[in-house]
């Protein structure tokens, strides 16, 4: 091998060819565009493992009265009026999730009526869901990282807040987010832990105000370090041909993380993103301890959220994903509700008080997030917000379950709601929506084209172009 | 697992001497070289299990390095991501992950040694003993790639090998530190595969398509990782390639060397810890309210005992199964307190005699890590003597059963009554709880009692389905009734053999265990025989070919 010849230097001739791809946007019907040119745009799909409304009930605590701004906040969506973000984030309402009997064809991005067999493939990766089957697509944030994020430390973050199973759900109702690899489609087991993620980000970086000698000492750094990986992570004949297949996909497992190493570090801007003030190295955050139920996942989002502000601030990071709560999830809301029960037990009991605030717990932190990305500076003065595209789904709505047939039923995909933040691609910010019938995944395929990635996924490929005007 | 259960016919076997070094541990256990079974012979088809590729775990990742060269990185290695275990050993290699955290890691360990090695003279001095500047630069950095290389990579390098580490040294040709050529090759050298995997290509046997036989430098590497838990030292990398390890009686001479030396005393210690896992014994957590006299320190205390009494078997003329029926126990303050008996005068473990303790299953240490936080556990209990001692695990309960913390003055004789009047539950329970009904006689902090709490009467006795006799009353007579059975001769075995090997067994490993079976029994149950007797198997010299 050439030491002159680096396989990095052929992988970023190979990313000049990815990069002209976008230019397809060109064929996408003409919507409005106010976004500054340069500054780049960043995506994030939330989610929280819930239902809208308790079993029994019709009254939707989440879906304003008033149409089109200055909408009302009813409990579930209180927040957002504490947070002062309600003329940035919008909610889009009456959604619906199509659901046919097992025995029956499954409509394009449906389900059946098995609520819980499947969690997130019709949500995040736009496919139908079969019961009991895998998803079959990539999910929408690894849709948007392979086309804006390839050139980041971290292409797609996938984190969640929850730290544990703590009783059902666990097996593909932790996973939302899904990329094609070498190995086919793959599940991404988000990361939980505050201080890998924060690692993950921050490992190596400095901020555009650090010291000019640190700085070009990391830089040094950084070479030598690209020189080694390089050797150690090429994948030569030799090696594999020494190998029976079962132990040659391990080892290019180990060669393929060997080169994520690699590309983290030759795409770690030393010394900022060319980013505004926003841009800060964070302390490494304190690691909450592990409960048999909860685990401090009020912090933990924090922490998170935080996290992620910086990773765009910092332009680290450019798209990914956030599990606040597991699809049914187990955890315990007592540090909210004031007494001991599972978020999945809450949305079946007949309190709509309690479910509504526990929906208010994941629009705290989302409506957190979105007013720290406002209040961040982009460097020609902009806010950082308005270069972001952010959702938040929730597992079901509120209406008939055609499992059970009861009327009103938390296992229901009617009358969903998801929020959609961010002015990315001149979107319309701050309206209530009802978009009647329309698929949840609609809006995060408006968010997906907010962001230039206008390819749709699985499924799905309609939108919501009242936010789009 | 079926075929463990029952015992296998012992193939007959000729023992030979094999004296190569007097004086050295016994030669009982080796392979044959009489019954139609020479050397170069390899296993008939089907008898070899599956050989996946390997990781080094941390723990040899540290050791490798402080072996090769000097330093101890060990602080970082601290650092790695836990691998989990299998069957209570954390080396198996299906396992063994590969994350984004490992790479980064594996780059922190390297750049480590590399630094620390360099800013030490001596060290610096024993790894290159040529100035790397001037006109004698490449052939200076030349040899030290030949020299480090091969010990890093446990074999000779390939000619491209050499040219790429050198490549990598020459990118900071121009910087003003002649040293930091070293530096780069070292830390490619410690992050690259042929480091980090033991990778073993083996060479065809003649008409044979289904097996491979290790080479001379993939067996020293087989041995001294197994043996010693690091990397094959430079002496046996040269007797290797020597050709010394390419029969039986050469492989067996240096396995009894290795055997013999305190570093694979403490891999013993290491696979003994795990084997009766030890570990979990030292994170009890019990009910601080039923039981005020639990801390830190007794559980501490507890492992500790455990330990201490495995190590007394593992080696010299001892039996491993003494382990089991070991009249006496090992006791500090805080465990005399535990056992009523005086403490001992030197303030540490101390060797106390107790008539109702001796052998493993009268020790704190099992008596707590087979209970629930506030009472004890029958069903733990005896599913810990069934996988740990007899390997013969229950299968996993049915997915409908739901697993309630006991209320604590539910006793484990109501527990067992309420398993066996249930018939889905009896047809496991069967094997598990009257193990543990045996031991009812002492708490869930390893007291011993006469009675329940409440008064009410203890269980007179337990019994051990699949050993004749199978009653018994109490850890003296249950750990002599297991160290006497087929059943925990055999476990041994499938124990040691599955840290060897790191993986669980398979069907096609039942040759193998049959055979060192015998051996060991032959060799009457000496631990450094059996891993002697392991290094020279088939199991081990062989592999079988994967498509």
């Amino acid at each position: 091998m050439s030491p002159k010849l680096h396989r990095r230097t052929v992988l970023r001739g190979l990313a000049g060819i990815a990069l002209a791809l976008p230019a397809l946007e060109a064929m996408a019907p003409k919507r409005a565009r106010a976004d500054v040119p340069g500054i780049p745009k960043r995506f994030l799909a939330t989610f929280g493992g819930m239902s809208l409304a308790t079993n029994g009930e019709v009254e939707d605590q989440v879906a304003p009265d008033v149409i089109g701004t200055d909408y009302d906040c009813k409990l579930g969506i209180a927040p957002l009026a504490t947070a002062g973000v309600t003329d940035v984030v919008s909610v889009v309402s009456g959604l619906v999730i199509p659901a046919v009997p097992v025995d029956q064809p499954i409509p394009p991005a449906g389900r059946t009526v098995m609520f819980h067999s499947q969690c997130f493939g019709t949500l995040f990766s736009g496919t139908r869901t079969e019961v009991m089957k895998a998803v079959t697509a990539p999910s929408s944030d690894q849709r948007v990282a392979e086309v804006i994020g390839t050139d980041n430390k971290i292409p797609c973050m996938a984190y969640r807040v929850q730290a544990g199973h703590y009783g059902d759900g666990g097996s593909r109702c932790d996973v939302m987010s899904y990329k094609n690899t070498d190995q086919g489609l793959t599940p991404v087991t988000p990361k939980v832990s505050p201080g890998l993620i924060f690692q993950e980000l921050f490992d190596g970086f400095l901020p555009p105000d650090a010291d000019p000698a640190a700085l070009a000492a990391a830089e040094l750094v950084r070479q030598r370090r690209l020189s080694v990986l390089d050797l150690v992570g090429a994948k030569t004949e030799k090696l594999m041909s020494q190998l029976g297949s079962a132990d040659r996909m391990r080892m290019e497992q180990h060669l393929d993380q060997i080169r994520d190493l690699e590309t983290r570090i030759t795409n770690l801007t030393i010394g900022g993103g060319g980013n505004g003030a926003g841009c800060v190295l964070p302390e490494a955050p304190n690691e909450p301890g592990l409960g048999v139920a909860y685990s401090d996942e009020d912090l933990r989002a924090e922490i998170l959220c935080d996290l992620i502000h910086l990773a765009f601030a910092c332009d680290l990071s450019r798209a990914g994903s956030l599990m606040f709560t597991e699809a049914q999830s187990s955890m315990d809301m007592q540090f909210l509700v004031g007494y001991s029960r599972s978020l999945h037990d809450i949305s079946h009991h007949d309190n709509l008080e309690d479910l509504s605030r526990c929906v208010g717990w994941h629009v705290k932190h989302f409506a957190r997030l979105v007013s720290k990305l406002r209040d961040t500076q982009e460097i020609d003065g902009s806010s950082l917000l308005d270069h972001c595209a952010l959702t938040l789904c929730f597992e079901g709505g509120h209406g008939p379950d055609p499992q059970t047939g009861e009327g009103w039923d938390t296992h229901s995909t009617e009358n969903m709601a998801v929020l959609f933040a961010g002015g990315a691609g001149g979107m319309t910010q701050g309206r209530h929506v009802r978009a009647l019938g329309k698929h949840p995944s609609a809006v995060i395929n408006t968010a997906m084209r907010a962001v230039g990635v206008d390819t749709g996924f699985g499924e799905v490929t309609d939108w919501i172009p009242e936010l789009e005007t | 697992m079926r075929w463990m259960e029952s015992r296998a016919v012992r193939l007959p076997i000729l023992a030979c001497g094999l004296v190569m070094f007097g004086g050295c541990v016994g030669n009982i256990g080796e392979r044959p070289g009489a019954g139609g079974s020479d050397s170069t012979e390899p296993p008939e088809q089907g008898t070899l299990g599956s050989a996946p590729l390997r990781r080094l775990t941390p723990r040899e990742h540290a050791s490798a390095i402080f072996d090769l060269l000097g330093v101890d990185v060990s602080d970082v290695v601290e650092s790695f991501p836990d691998d989990g275990s299998v069957d209570g050993f954390d080396n198996n290699a299906l396992v063994q992950a590969v994350t984004p955290q490992h790479a980064r890691r594996w780059q922190e360990a390297a750049e480590a040694a590399a630094e620390r090695v360099l800013a030490s003279p001596d060290h610096r001095l024993a790894l290159i003993d040529c100035e790397p500047v001037g006109a004698g630069r490449a052939e200076c950095l030349g040899s030290t790639i030949e020299r480090f290389g091969r010990l890093s990579f446990r074999r000779t390098l390939a000619a491209e090998e050499i040219d790429a580490l050198r490549a990598v040294g020459d990118v900071v040709i121009d910087d003003p530190d002649p040293y930091a050529s070293v530096s780069l090759i070292i830390r490619a050298a410690l992050q690259a595969p042929a480091f980090v995997f033991r990778v073993e290509r083996g060479v065809p046997v003649p008409g044979r398509s289904d097996v491979l036989r290790l080479t001379g430098p993939e067996l020293a590497t087989r041995l001294s990782f197994t043996l010693w838990g690091t990397t094959p030292s430079p002496e046996l990398l040269d007797a290797a390639e020597a050709g010394e390890l390419d029969d039986l009686e050469g492989l067996a001479a240096h396995a009894r060397v290795l055997a013999a030396d305190e570093r694979a005393h403490d891999v013993a210690r290491t696979f003994a810890a795990q084997w009766l896992r030890v570990g979990a014994m030292g994170e009890v957590e019990l009910d601080a309210e039923l039981f005020p006299a639990f801390d830190a320190e007794l559980r501490a205390a507890a492992a500790a005992e455990v330990a201490l009494l495995a190590d007394g078997f593992l080696w010299g003329q001892a039996s491993v199964l003494g382990l089991y029926d070991a009249p006496w126990a090992y006791a500090d303050p805080a465990l005399a307190a535990l056992y009523g008996v005086p403490p001992p005068a030197s303030g540490g473990h101390e060797q106390v005699t107790i008539a109702e303790r001796g052998g493993l299953f009268g020790t704190a240490g099992f008596l707590m890590v087979t209970s629930h936080p506030n009472t004890t556990s029958v069903v733990k209990r005896g599913k810990y003597v069934r996988e740990v001692a007899l390997c013969d695990p229950p299968p996993a309960p049915p997915d409908n059963v739901v697993a309630v913390p006991p209320e604590p003055d539910v006793s484990g004789l109501e527990a067992s009554q309420q398993h066996s009047s249930d018939p889905a539950c009896s047809g496991c329970h069967r094997r598990l709880d009257p193990i543990g009904l045996g031991l009812e006689c002492f708490d869930a902090m390893g007291r011993a009692r006469a009675s329940y709490g409440d008064g009410s009467p203890l269980p007179t006795a337990g019994f051990v389905e699949g050993i004749q006799p199978p009653e018994f009353a109490g850890a003296v007579e249950l750990g002599r009734m297991i160290a006497d059975s087929d059943m925990s001769e055999r476990c041994v075995v499938i124990q040691y053999l599955r840290f060897a090997l790191g993986r669980s067994l398979e069907q096609a490993d039942q040759h193998a265990v049959d055979d060192l079976e015998a051996r060991f029994a032959d060799a009457e149950h000496r631990f450094q025989d059996l891993v002697v007797a392991v290094a020279t198997s088939d199991a081990f010299r062989f592999r079988s070919a994967s498509p």
